[in-house]
């Protein structure tokens, strides 16, 4: 469906130029779902945004291809893209907040989507009404304005705009971030509704892990524009062989294991206008040795079908052991 | 930038001050007196007559050198220039700064003084003022800048607003200094680059808005300027032949506009290198 | 509810401000030497007992504030005094001529708007290329242009030159219709409008555009965009989204353009002898007919400050963010 190989891509920045992403490579199979976790400023919009070739022009990819339905979307002409968009891909931004138009009811929005590809006002009234009620909308509320719904109706009307011509794939951009936990809720068993019933396939962004795991049957963990690891999301939550996936698994509460303390990872991600030598994460690595600050750890695919980024990745199992401990965490910065 | 971006703001200044040096040397570049009557050998008034080697702009009606009187305009515009945005800038600043620091009933006076200031239409009260005033450059100049700090005062006072809250200055208060004290050494220096933006384009309207008066007949009759010049030839009946008459000071007075307002560009951009 | 609450509160604050710049132009206008009976028959012309007497008709014997109460009360009912020129009711004067400057000045504020809005639009939304540096420099330049100049010069060019216009006023004496769209009830005026209404937009659009652009570059980088962009919106709907959005400073800054519409209508009116109350003010004031100077003057101070009345309820019904 959606494969991103080595994709790099770097910002324009008043202040010079900003590695945001550095050689992902994904694959989202027809169908499938895909988490990607990670601190904020790790690029994750950023690479939303590159899957749907939305990318800003202060943006620039700089080496490697996007590639939906086997079709390299920067070799397409604007006009194929264009109709491609919201047919097969639809997005739902990060924040709905500002990404439906301020001056248009939600009617308008419906109608002018659905006559960029041809279709009728009335047909468009018709389906909007019906989706509303699919993501349980009264559809009276489509002659609102934005600023007259709550957070949790503008994200539904969201989904629902998204879902206007039953796309195939749907990029989701923390579409729970900020909304109360009730609401969050409702989006999520929404999103895995469309996901079982419609078939659809799903890019799913979030910087919480438990949601993805929820969601997501694969994951990968970002962090400063780079994968540390990826595989399948069981595999990589239960077994994490990354010592960032670690350190973020132990930032977020443990349904499964309630009794251990949330423990967040002293320090800050690097600045990309001038990221470090070694890994990336190496700062803030409790295991670090004067290797990882020096040499780069590539990504590495093991024998079930993950991948680790990490010169110690071999040690995993005595990592996870030692980073039971919450005292590591703080003693790392 | 393109290339033609970066040029303009240096072809503003270089024209602006050749203007400068034009007005101080006006008595020595003009090869008449702007204001007396030329005649023929024949002893007639050389009344509109075209450009030749001896009058290189040619005459006005009345047998006037044209190129002398725009030589002479040149000092008008400075004058209304400078001292209007001066004034202007000494009134609307002080007035948004006092508005803006002490907010509460001093701010709602002061800004209901500047929306009825707005609510004025600009030249029909210049032209009324200077009638009942009497027509002369220091009533134009007071007609003019009676008004026009109500734009610098509201936008100085929004910046004060802001910069109000900000630490040094909360720090300064803590520290015991006076209101003055506060206001015109902490904040003051924080507001002159945008007020000195505002004195770079109120030049250009007090220029154009002096022209205007003097357009519509109230000008100094003492007094040679650009917009006058353009009053007498159409008061004359000399527009549809005079062309040396009409289009000189006219397009003196667009280019100098347009050289102000590219400055004034070109130090927005240094100011706030944001903007591009 | 609230927008009602909203325009009932903009209301009294216009209202206000009506009332104290009428207190400013009654004292304006004291500030002439000598009383109107001087001025209206010069000094030492008339008896001292006629005088006297013509102080007492029109009420010049009483005080200040009395005499204003009683302006003030007339104005409200539509008596705006006698003419010292004309020797007539200054309404009787002034109503027609308001109509006429109307004639010329809608024309010109809403072409400048219309052109500014959409060649802002252009310029913002080809931002960074370079078409749009110099387009931003360019326009900079009808700004910049004194409005009688370019009056004259078109004046010079296409009525004294070409004649393919008139060269002033609104009306022909005797225009003998030749063609069949000559007989057209609009024609006369509207050749007459040609000259005037080009010099006032080529003058007045520079400021709506260069908001415009502004406004629309900042559209530009909002997250709707973005989105309108994924909705594989084409091209044109997404300018059209962005321009319906960036218009909103136009509207705001109407008011003032309106403001200032009334300062180049007056040079207009003058250059191209236009039967307006700009010239009429300009005449009167020149004739010392003060009565009549005052009320042209008080009415365009009034357009704007209600136009900047109807400009703030249009942007309330506009942006449904404010309306509440
Ligand atoms: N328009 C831009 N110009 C310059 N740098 C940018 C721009 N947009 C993003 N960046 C930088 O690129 C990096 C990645 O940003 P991105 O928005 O993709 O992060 P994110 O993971 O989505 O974060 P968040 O969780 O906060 O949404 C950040 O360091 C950010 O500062
Ligand atoms: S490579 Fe070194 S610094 Fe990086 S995650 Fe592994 S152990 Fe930590
Ligand atoms: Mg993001």
């Amino acid at each position: 469906m959606l494969a991103l190989d080595d994709v790099s891509i770097i910002y324009a920045a008043r202040s010079g130029p900003v590695q945001a992403v550095s050689g992902v490579t994904l694959h989202l199979p027809v169908g499938g779902s895909l988490g990607l976790v990670g601190e904020s400023g790790c690029g994750k919009s950023t690479l939303a945004l590159a899957a749907l070739s939305l990318l800003p022009p202060e943006a620039r990819l700089s080496s490697g291809a996007v590639r939906l339905e086997g079709q390299d979307l920067a070799t397409l002409p604007e006009a194929k893209l264009r109709r491609l968009r919201w047919t097969r891909m639809a997005y739902v931004p990060q924040s709905a907040q500002n990404a439906l138009v301020p001056v248009h009811s939600l009617r308008r929005q419906f109608r002018d989507t659905a006559a960029a590809h041809g279709m009728r006002s009335a047909a468009a009234d018709e389906r909007a009404a019906a989706l509303f009620q699919r993501v349980e909308l009264d559809p009276a509320i489509l002659d609102r304005f934005p600023h007259e719904l709550s957070g949790g109706m503008r994200q539904r009307a969201m989904i629902a705009l998204a879902l206007l011509f039953g796309p195939s794939l749907l990029v989701a951009d923390e579409p729970t971030t900020g909304l109360d936990v009730i609401v969050q809720r409702q989006v999520i068993d929404l999103l895995r509704d469309l996901r079982t019933e419609d078939g659809l396939a799903l890019l799913f962004i979030s910087h919480d892990i438990g949601v993805v795991a929820e969601l997501c049957s694969h994951v990968a963990v970002l962090y400063a524009g780079k994968v540390m690891e990826s595989g399948a999301t069981d595999r990589v939550f239960s077994l994490p062989n990354h010592p960032y996936t670690m350190g973020l698994q132990r930032a977020f509460p443990d349904i499964r294991h309630p009794e251990r303390s949330i423990v967040s990872i002293a320090g800050h991600p690097p600045r990309l206008s001038a990221p470090p030598q070694g890994c990336p994460f190496a700062p803030r690595c409790p295991f670090a040795q004067p290797l990882c600050h020096n040499t780069v750890p590539s990504l590495v695919a093991g024998p079930d079908g993950r991948a680790v980024a990490c010169h110690f990745a071999a040690d995993a199992e005595a990592l996870r052991d030692r980073a039971r401990d919450p005292a590591l965490w703080d003693a790392a910065a | 930038m393109s290339p033609f971006a970066s040029w303009s703001g240096g072809f503003g200044a270089i024209f602006l001050s050749l203007v400068v040096l034009i007005a101080v040397l006006a008595p020595w570049l003009s090869p008449y007196d702007p204001l007396v009557n030329n005649f023929d050998a024949a002893g007639q008034l050389r009344r509109l007559a075209p450009p030749s080697a001896a009058h290189l702009l040619g005459t006005t009606y009345y047998g006037l050198d044209v190129l002398s009187q725009l030589i002479h305009g040149t000092r008008i515009v400075l004058i209304v220039g400078i001292t209007c945005a001066v004034l202007i800038a000494l009134i609307g600043t002080n007035i948004g700064l006092i508005a803006g620091y002490y907010g509460g009933r001093v701010d709602t006076v002061l800004m209901r003084a500047t929306d009825l200031a707005f609510g004025v239409p600009f030249i029909p009260f210049a032209v009324v003022l200077v009638a009942l005033l009497g027509p002369s450059l220091w009533n134009t100049i007071i007609a003019i800048s009676f008004l026009m700090w109500r734009s610098t005062a509201r936008v100085i006072r929004s910046q004060v607003l802001s910069l109000r809250e900000r630490g040094f200055v909360k720090a300064a208060r803590i520290a015991g200094a006076s209101d003055m004290r506060i206001l015109y050494v902490h904040i003051f220096p924080n507001v002159l680059p945008m007020a000195l933006l505002y004195v770079s384009f109120d030049i250009a309207w007090a220029v154009l808005a002096e022209a205007s008066i003097s357009f519509l007949g109230f000008g100094d009759p003492h007094q040679t300027s650009w917009g006058q010049m353009l009053y007498l030839a159409y008061v004359s009946g000399s527009i549809r032949q005079a062309w040396w008459w009409t289009v000189p000071p006219g397009a003196a007075l667009s280019l100098f506009v347009i050289a102000v307002f590219l400055v004034g560009r070109e130090y927005e951009r240094l100011a706030n290198p944001r903007l591009r | 509810m609230a927008f009602w609450l909203y325009a009932a509160r903009r209301a009294a604050h216009t209202a206000v401000t009506l009332v104290l710049l009428l207190v400013f132009m009654y004292v304006l206008f004291r500030l002439v030497p000598g009383d109107p009976t001087t001025i209206m028959l010069g000094t030492g012309e008339l008896p001292f007992e006629a005088q006297q007497r013509l102080r007492e008709l029109w009420g010049l014997d009483r005080p200040q504030w009395q005499q204003f109460v009683t302006y003030a009360g007339n104005l409200l009912t539509g008596d705006l005094g006698m003419s010292f020129y004309f020797r007539r009711p200054v309404i009787e004067i002034v109503w027609p001529m308001l109509l006429n400057t109307l004639v010329l000045m809608t024309p010109v504020v809403v072409i400048s708007i219309v052109l500014g809005v959409v060649i802002g639009t252009w310029l913002g939304w080809r931002r960074g290329e370079r078409i749009e540096e110099i387009g931003a420099i360019l326009a900079l330049i009808p700004r910049a242009l004194p409005v009688f100049w370019i009056g004259i010069v078109l004046l010079a060019l296409f009525a004294y030159e070409l004649r393919w216009f008139p060269i002033g006023g609104m009306r022909q004496a005797f225009f003998f219709p030749e063609t069949w769209y000559q007989e057209l009830p609009f024609f006369d005026v509207a050749r007459h409008l040609v000259l005037p209404v080009a010099a006032g937009v080529l003058t007045s659009m520079a400021d709506p555009l260069m908001i415009q652009r502004t406004a629309l570059i900042e559209v530009k980088h909002e997250d709707f965009m973005t989105h309108a962009r994924a909705r594989g919106l084409t091209e044109r709907a997404q300018r059209r989204l962005a321009r319906r959005t960036a218009f909103l400073p136009v509207l705001t800054y109407s008011a003032i353009m309106v403001g200032f519409a009334f300062g180049g209508q007056v040079l207009l009116e003058v250059v191209f002898n236009w039967p307006g109350i700009g010239r009429l003010m300009v005449n009167s004031v020149s004739q010392r007919d003060y009565p009549v100077a005052q009320a042209t003057f008080f009415l365009m101070a009034a357009a704007v400050v209600t136009l900047n009345l109807l400009v703030d309820l249009a942007y309330g019904w506009l942006d449904p963010r404010i309306r509440q």
